[in-house]
């Protein structure tokens, strides 16, 4: 591996819109560590069942279990719904600004609905 | 790994979750909270590689995302390498784990211990 530039750090720009979502994206997408865990419990529990599956029910129905999984439904609603976005930019679509603003409060409001249904729902 | 590959794999995988978890979470909502019912649902053939898709590819794309946070940020090359290192082993890990998982919850059959 050869030495790369660096990218310049977040606190030299100021906050927009467009700069917070991007960096968003990115801690939504690190912090679904814990969502891959979650998964990896999941399928130990199921496949094990017994008492492996009831351990993880108990823990999902602690506090902590409901943060998690409320943390949890956020990241992964708003990483989806923002990674649309991002893959119309790669096909080249959506690139002008007005648009990218409109798309990034769209993906805002989305995420705020669809985070509530699957908050509702999940329970 | 060259860093178009990286890019379009991470692309690809992207696109497969786009489909694949709304997928998932449909099917967890729409199905009773029983173990029971779950582990029959996920041991046919057609969940299963649902679940198999949906799994290695969210470890992919999860390996290959954190993999550009850290070049972006981390400044210090031998710690750069170290963190990208120790990401792959955690995938690789993550990959078996679930496979041999998966492999008990296909060979339940639905049946509970």
């Amino acid at each position: 591996m050869q030495e790369k530039p660096l990218s310049p750090h977040l606190q030299i720009y100021k906050p927009q819109l467009t700069s917070v979502l991007s960096i968003m994206h990115r801690i939504s997408g690190v912090s679904l560590i814990a969502g891959l865990f979650l998964l990896l419990w999941w399928l130990y529990g199921l496949s094990q069942g017994g008492e492996a599956y009831i351990y993880l029910m108990v823990f999902m129905s602690s506090f902590l279990g409901y943060i998690l999984k409320l943390a949890l439904i956020v990241s992964v609603t708003f990483h989806l719904i923002n990674g649309i976005r991002h893959i119309s930019w790669d096909l080249g679509f959506g690139l002008d600004i007005k648009i990218v603003y409109y798309s990034g409060w769209g993906v805002v409001l989305v995420t705020a609905i669809a985070s509530l249904l699957l908050w509702v729902t999940l329970l | 790994m060259k860093s178009a590959t990286h890019w379009r794999h991470q692309r690809i995988t992207a696109f497969m979750l786009l489909f694949l978890l709304p997928w998932f979470f449909s099917t967890l909502i729409c199905m009773p909270n029983y173990h029971f019912d779950i582990l029959t649902h996920f041991s046919k053939p057609i969940p299963a590689t649902g679940l198999i898709l949906m799994v290695l590819s969210s470890i992919y794309h999860f390996v290959l995302g954190v993999t550009m946070v850290v070049e972006d940020y981390v400044p210090h090359l031998k710690v750069r390498q170290i963190i990208i290192q120790t990401i792959y082993a955690f995938g690789l890990i993550a990959v078996v784990f679930s496979i041999v998982c998966i492999i008990n919850i296909i060979a339940s059959g639905g049946r509970c211990s």
